[in-house]
């Protein structure tokens, strides 16, 4: 079985239905990238995966069915960096760092430390409250949180949304990294095809809530379906 | 509350049965010692009467009416007694407050009701101006008129010419009647007693720290403070021993009116004097209200260990009730009921001397210090060696180690006045 | 001047400490529990029954008294607050009509007749003209150690950050493997023992009665409210600023308008700053 293994997911908001019998499958090591256009489901699929929504299908992480809620998922390892990002906007950059290793307490200075690697200039900016800071700081913090909680699978709600290019660049070379040098498994989503074809191996093209397509990047890069999902007609 | 729930169940089983029974209702609060010191009084009356036959033959029981000491509970109360129960006379222990809520009931269903604790001089104002509607009410405790009046003598008596003070400073609360008993102490006490008022400090009732307030009052160089409290009025007097305010305090605290002062207080309590309507704690008893105690004391184990003056008010005041509703052929005719209670009057005398007298004004008689009438209002006296009735008031002191007595008038004092020992 | 202060200084601290509790509530369950003021009765009269009427060692009974508030209040989030999870209006009314269902318990136990607890610490002595007893010297010394331990407990560990987490953002918290549940809980045990051992001081200062509730709960509102939400130090600054406005208007000015005071601050803050004098923009 897959590290990480989707089966026939459906998800509902209230009587709404925004997931349709997706399944999807992630090798350890992997970084692979969901993409498709607002609404498509995107951020439904990842609050899934953390147990924050109501679905039926079935869901396993290294072998065992993910069913315990957000708390468990974080103790299974698996960290998660959301679109909004949800800092905790009164507390220093620290301090949200510190949120995130509420159940990693024993890798504290360990994980720590490949942060402040990976983003030196949150161990600059380490007293500043992120209410304060860019929008590139942020997608830094959250991460940064979501590798506190010693994770084995990373999983991205639109890393690069809203950044400046060059800030994109940056966040791309660390999830990079995160895979390269920690041997993270790594799932994104993605508005923008030409990013995600950039860092991920595998895509999955998502639409109205259901995959349309998936493959290698080589196979989908010029699959109409892939252009029409991206462009939306 | 077993009490209470013993006599719901008595007066369920007595409504089932088809003998003619008279019916008491009971108004007030049923967790209070106050309400409990009215009920518990009606309570030992009634078993009194119905051992010796009831009233003209007929067994007498009672219902009861919870006001939780709150207005609209207490208009609910009156409707439920007047509606529901269709009580023949109503005893009340109703503070001020509930019973004005409840009057215009009253004047509406026209049951005769005595109130036992309530001194409002505004009702019997009532009854002055509407002698009519207002025929079934009786009140049998002094009015509030007659309490000040006679506490100016107080003031004067022991006051200024025991302890030769000359100022004072009145702390009193921002109520209704910390107002009324405010006008009532400084229009008299400078010209009756000559104690000139220094300044007046109104405060809410729900402070929670008086030591600015007692800084303040010293800083007037007042010699004593004349406190005036009913509501939360243990916090005052507490806070002022705790404190150990180094200046004399007196005046009205109605928190030290039971005999559970001393214990409610945690022992914070000594020093403290306050005007009390009669039986007060501290109070000698003649023979019959002593039997009475013994009887309450018997019959009841939890508190109030000993009836507040309205307990006593009640237990001889629904006797006189009966008394006069045999001679009237009942309750059914308010009128004649009404009349034959005015003539109820029983003196109570201890060792050959009249000590306590259960009587009324009549309705066009008018008291000689006060130069007005009190129509349906206690007898009481306001002079000196008080032959006609007992005092409107008499003062009481709890001592510091946890005694109480009579501090004035001097024919009825058990102690002297005395000032507390951190007082210099 | 210093009798001033000195006043101040000691109501003041009983007043942050009746409102802290309270406001961790609002800060982090964004719970206005209306029921905060039972908390000190609950306490007040549990230290009462156990102290002073089972004579029991007074440490014991503070501590009794917490505990007992701390289960109130873990009670009061298991009973109410989850099953009528997200609807704020019907939480507060309900927390409301508890703190009356309350009262009529308290009455029942202990009757109506309000008590006087004995000094947790007695004697008195003067400073600069003020009479300070040494109750209530406690009670504030006691006072500033709780809110300093809460403070360090918010600030400095794992489970005190987990509560600053939940109060800003609950799903950043619960994608941290916080459990906004087991916080929010944890938040109602610990605002119930402070309110109760809050609860112990401020009857040792005043007086228990069944209706003591309404009182310290209109201080908690006016701090949480001048305050702001979500910061303790605000807490501390605003019940001093209350507390000291109180003492110079006892003092000083009226001492029949004592609440009007503060009452005026509190629509003044609303007008000019609603989210508080310390208190965030409201978080989205």
């Amino acid at each position: 079985m897959a590290f990480l293994s989707i089966e026939n997911l459906n998800a509902f908001y209230g009587k709404a239905q925004a997931l349709h019998d997706v399944s999807l499958s992630c090798e350890k090591g992997e970084i692979i990238a969901v993409i498709g256009a607002n609404g498509a489901g995107k951020s439904t699929l990842l609050d899934s995966i953390m147990g924050l929504t109501k679905t039926t299908g079935t869901i396993s992480f290294d072998g065992t069915p993910l069913n315990g809620g957000p708390a468990a998922a974080v103790e299974r390892g698996i960290g998660y960096g959301p679109e909004r990002f949800n800092l905790f906007p009164y507390m220093s950059v620290y301090d949200n760092l510190m949120v995130g290793a509420f159940t990693a307490r024993n890798d504290i200075e360990k994980n720590l430390a490949a942060v402040f690697r990976l983003f030196p200039r949150l161990e600059e900016r380490q007293a500043q409250e992120t209410s304060t800071q860019s929008g590139g700081e942020r997608q830094m913090v959250s991460l940064g949180r979501a590798l506190m909680t010693s994770p084995r699978l990373l999983i991205v709600d639109e890393p690069t949304i809203g950044l400046a290019p060059k800030v994109c660049t940056e966040i791309a070379a660390a999830l990079r990294r995160l895979r390269d040098d920690m041997g993270l498994t790594i799932l994104i989503t993605e508005q923008n095809a030409n990013f995600a074809m950039t860092l991920a191996e595998r895509l999955y093209v998502l639409e109205a809530g259901a995959v349309r397509a998936t493959g290698t990047v080589d196979e989908l890069r010029d699959d109409p379906r892939l252009l029409e999902a991206y462009f939306g007609h | 509350m077993i009490k209470v729930t013993a006599t719901s169940a008595l007066a369920i089983i007595c409504a089932t049965m088809a003998a003619a029974e008279v019916k008491v209702g009971f108004i007030g609060s049923l967790s209070s010692d106050t309400g409990l010191s009215t009920l518990r009084g009606a309570e030992i009356a009634i078993e009194e009467l119905n051992a010796a036959g009831g009233m003209n033959g007929e067994q007498i029981v009672m219902v009861t009416a919870d006001t939780s000491e709150d207005p609209t509970e207490g208009v609910k109360a009156y409707e439920y007694l007047a509606e529901t129960e269709e009580v023949d006379f109503i005893i009340s222990g109703s503070i001020d407050d509930v019973s004005l809520a409840w009057m215009p009931r009253m004047q509406e269903f026209q049951i005769p009701t005595l109130d036992t604790w309530t001194s409002y001089i505004g009702i019997i104002d009532m009854v002055v101006e509407d002698p009519e509607t207002m025929a079934p009410y009786f009140m049998n405790i002094a009015s509030d008129e007659a309490l000040a009046t006679l506490y100016i003598n107080f003031g004067a008596d022991v006051l200024k010419g025991q302890m030769g003070w000359e100022s004072t400073v009145i702390l009193a609360e921002d109520t209704a009647f910390g107002e009324a008993i405010t006008g009532l102490i400084t229009d008299a006490l400078g010209p009756v007693a000559g104690i000139k008022t220094t300044e007046i400090i109104k405060y809410d009732v729900n402070t929670v720290d008086f030591a600015p307030l007692f800084s303040r009052a010293q800083e007037t160089g007042a010699d004593f403070i004349y406190q005036v409290s009913t509501v939360n009025s243990q916090v005052v007097s507490s806070q002022y021993v705790k404190l150990q305010v180094p200046m004399p305090m007196t005046g009205v605290n109605v928190g030290a009116l039971g005999l559970e002062y001393w214990e409610d207080t945690g022992g914070a309590g000594g020093g403290i004097s306050t005007l009390s309507p009669v039986p007060s704690v501290g109070f000698e008893l003649d023979p019959v209200s002593q039997s009475f105690v013994d009887t309450y004391q018997a019959k009841y184990t939890s508190r109030p260990v000993m009836p507040h003056f309205n307990g006593f008010n009640a237990y001889h005041g629904l006797k006189q009730a009966m008394a006069a509703a045999e001679t009237a052929g009942g309750f059914g005719d308010v009128k004649a009921w009404s009349a034959e209670m005015k003539k109820q009057d029983l003196v109570l005398e201890k060792d050959g001397k009249l000590w306590l007298r259960y009587g009324f004004w009549g309705d066009d008689e008018v008291e000689e210090v006060t130069g007005r009438t009190y129509p349906h209002n206690a007898r009481f006296d306001l002079t000196s060696p008080y032959e006609d009735a007992q005092p409107s008031m008499v003062v009481v002191q709890w001592k510091e180690d946890g005694s109480v007595g009579v501090v004035y008038p001097f024919e009825y004092a058990t102690t002297e006045f005395t000032i507390p020992s951190w007082v210099k | 001047m210093l009798q001033i202060i000195i006043q101040g200084l000691l109501l003041s601290g009983l007043y942050a400490l009746i409102a802290v509790g309270f406001t961790l509530i609002f800060s982090v369950g964004r719970v206005l529990n209306l029921a905060y003021g039972a908390y000190l009765m609950i306490g007040g009269y549990a230290f009462f029954f156990f102290s002073q009427q089972l004579g029991l060692p007074i440490l014991l009974g503070v501590i009794l008294a917490g505990v007992l508030g701390c289960l109130a209040g873990l009670l009061k989030y298991r009973l109410l607050v989850i099953p009528l999870k997200g609807d704020h209006v019907a939480i507060e009314i309900s927390t409301l009509i508890l703190a009356v269902v309350i009262q009529a318990g308290i009455v029942l136990l202990f009757g109506d007749s309000p008590k006087v607890l004995l000094p947790i610490v007695p004697g008195v002595t003067q400073i600069a003209g003020a009479s300070v007893t040494f109750n209530i010297l406690t009670a504030t010394l006691v006072s500033w150690a709780i809110l300093i331990s809460l403070y360090l407990f918010i600030k400095k560990t794992h489970l005190g950050r987990a509560m600053q987490a939940v109060s800003m953002d609950k799903k950043g918290a619960a994608i941290s493997g916080v459990n906004p549940d087991h916080i929010n809980m944890l938040t109602w045990g610990i605002s119930g023992t402070l309110g109760a051992v809050a609860g112990v001081f401020f009857a040792s200062y005043t007086q228990l009665s069944p209706s003591m509730w309404v009182a310290p709960l209109i201080i908690a509102v006016a701090v949480v409210i001048v305050g702001g939400i979500g910061s303790i130090i605000g807490t501390l600054i605003v019940a001093h600023i209350i507390g000291f406005m109180e003492v110079i208007a006892v003092a000083e000015i009226a001492p029949e308008l004592r609440g009007v005071f503060t009452m005026l601050l509190i629509i003044a803050v609303l007008i000019i700053r609603p989210q508080g004098l310390f208190g965030r923009e409201e978080i989205q």
